[in-house]
């Protein structure tokens, strides 16, 4: 039962790309639409269930079911041609050597997850301190669920949003109970996807031989599959934040706009991920604009702002919500520019840039950074160098940005605060990172 | 030739490193899972938020409660996970952590002993109590 609810998130998102992609010259492998439907599907799931608690102040599971159906009815309906055309469809399908080892290393890598969650069936301490005590709220308060805002909860970061609470509150409405099983599916149904995003989307772009040693490579040190199992948020940020680059770039490639509308909502469901979500979503949407600016006739433009633009609007409608008439305002933060008893000295920014580099060396990501950082190098000479340039823009960036604010919110001792953050936030860019290294080492230049 | 040259040189230097890394991170990853193992036969899982799951019937309509324990939350990492697990059991009522003065009072000591003497001592009247672990929820005595 409790993968019911997951099976009609992906078939949700799979007819609905499908809906989008119908007249599509967009070169996509089935595989990789596969992947992009589960995220599609799995953030229309969580926003379904979100709707209940603006529109009857608690859960309402009948009516989470319920447009869950409408939806699935109402994208059938869109797709009449589509499904006529599955038994052909599938006459057409080969089974390949390829395939065949592909479907045992996605079964080994179920059995890999499933052991590591043998030994943590309740996930890390930010599982039952924060996520799922969060859901628990939104599935048991009834009308109270309002409680998580309370400041004496304070340690479970109140004003965070709520995208993994409420897909877990989905699952439980199945299992009618809430029992760690729905957040563990999750965790390990996200892990797996975010390795399928790297390899199909390398496999789509470069090459298998890139897809298979990036996969492996992001999966190879323990702390990978700890923190999938952990029932945390990060991996599913790095999920959604590695699927918007490869959006951006079959945009690029098939000049398909209508997966621009996928690009802007799940750039919109970062917002309701993590609190840094909405940052990254902020950079994506003005990197986006600088780079189409000197790329994209100025017609073309207008199409490609419409597009993206609905998207994002739609994937931000919850977390206005959210912000706007529900979470308090982070009581985790003191201004550190302008506080005379907690500034932000010089001597917390050198603290910071020596634990950032520490971190990168560090024993428990097995070489995994100094590997990626050498590929860069090694890499260098690109054919078309403007191409992604926004991913290592991006990155760079972003680093700037986390690195000013764990400068300027002095609220934490800076050490204890790195130690307990610092990790998740690489752990969430790391798919993004080897994606991007191994498409340019398979991209450069042949001429030295 | 001489063109393609640095480009295959410059890929299979990488690939090389990576499979080097892939392979030794490999063993690494065994190595986890034995550690693992070992630990859970030597030490049983343990999932402290189940000694709570008795207590949501008892406080079906309460908001707050309060919170003592012997232990220093700032210190002990047990005490800090016993506080967030609970928490976890006991919603939708919120524990207010190191304070008293509440109808219900959730008090958590090393020993059912020292436990039942803060009862008593915070004029409490006991709900509940697991003998083995020392978790009582006390009521305020009108």
């Amino acid at each position: 039962m409790f993968l019911l609810p997951s099976l009609i998130s992906w078939l949700t998102g799979f007819l609905l790309l499908e809906f989008l992609l119908r007249k599509s010259p967009a070169r996509i492998i089935f595989s990789l639409r596969l992947v992009l439907a589960f995220g599609l599907g799995l953030g229309i799931s969580s926003y379904l269930t979100f709707l209940s608690f603006p529109l009857f102040d608690k859960l309402n599971g009948p009516f989470v079911i319920g447009t869950h159906g409408l939806t699935l009815i109402a994208l059938i309906g869109l797709n009449f041609s589509l499904i006529k055309n599955i038994p052909q469809r599938l006459r057409a399908f080969k089974i390949t050597a390829q395939n065949i080892l592909e479907l045992v290393f996605w079964g080994a890598l179920i059995f890999l997850l499933g052991q590591y969650a043998k030994f943590y069936p309740d996930g890390g301490w930010d599982a039952w301190s924060v996520w799922n005590l969060k859901a628990r709220f939104l599935y048991l308060g009834g009308h109270d669920w309002v409680r998580i805002f309370d400041p004496t909860l304070w340690r479970s970061s109140p004003h965070y949003p709520l995208f993994l609470p409420l897909l877990n509150v989905w699952g439980w409405i199945f299992t009618k109970d809430p029992t760690t099983l729905a957040p563990l599916w999750h965790s390990i149904l996200i892990t797996l996807l975010t390795l399928g995003a790297l390899f199909y989307g390398l496999k789509n772009f470069v090459s298998s031989r890139a897809a298979w040693l990036g996969t492996l490579l992001l999966l190879s040190p323990p702390i990978f599959p700890i923190f999938g199992i952990s029932q945390y948020s990060d991996i599913i940020l790095g999920y959604y934040l590695l699927m918007i680059f490869i959006v951006l770039l079959l945009t690029k490639e098939a000049n398909e706009k209508n997966l621009l509308l996928l690009g802007g909502l799940f750039t919109g469901f970062l917002t309701f991920i993590k609190p840094e979500g909405a940052i990254i979503s902020l950079m994506l949407i003005f990197l986006s604009a600088s780079h189409w600016m000197n790329q994209v006739d100025p017609k073309s433009l207008k199409t490609y702002w419409l597009r993206l633009g609905t998207g994002y609007l739609l994937g931000i409608l919850p977390t206005v919500i959210f912000t706007r008439w529900y979470a308090p305002a982070n009581i985790t933060f003191i201004n550190g520019l302008t506080s005379t008893t907690s500034p932000a000295d010089g001597e917390r920014l050198k603290i910071i840039f020596q634990f950032l580099a520490n971190e990168l060396l560090s024993g428990h990501w097995h070489g995994l950074w100094v590997v990626l950082l050498l590929g860069v190098f090694l890499g260098y000479k690109q054919a078309n160098p403007g191409k992604n340039l926004i991913i290592p823009i991006f990155l760079l960036g972003y680093m700037l940005v986390i690195c000013s604010y764990y400068w300027f919110n002095t609220y934490f001792e800076i050490r204890w605060w790195l130690n307990q953050t610092l990790s998740r936030l690489l752990i969430s860019l790391l798919p993004t990172v080897i994606w991007w290294v191994f498409y340019r080492m398979e991209t450069s230049v042949r001429s030295s | 030739m001489s063109q393609t040259f640095p480009r295959i040189n410059r890929q299979t230097t990488f690939y090389i490193l990576v499979l080097f890394v892939i392979v030794f991170n490999a063993t690494a990853q065994f190595k986890e899972l034995k550690k693992l193992q070992q630990q859970r036969k030597l030490i049983t899982y343990r999932f402290w938020g189940d000694e709570y799951k008795e207590l949501p019937r008892f406080l079906k309509g309460v908001h707050k409660i309060g919170h003592f324990t012997d232990r220093d939350l700032l210190k002990e990492k047990i005490a800090g996970v016993r506080l967030a697990q609970a928490q976890l059991m006991l919603v939708p009522t919120v524990i207010d952590p190191e304070r008293t003065d509440y109808e219900f009072v959730l008090v958590e000591c090393t020993t059912p002993h020292k436990a039942l003497a803060k009862l008593k001592e915070l004029h409490l009247k006991p709900v509940f109590l697991n003998p083995k672990i020392g978790v009582l929820l006390g009521k305020k005595e009108k």
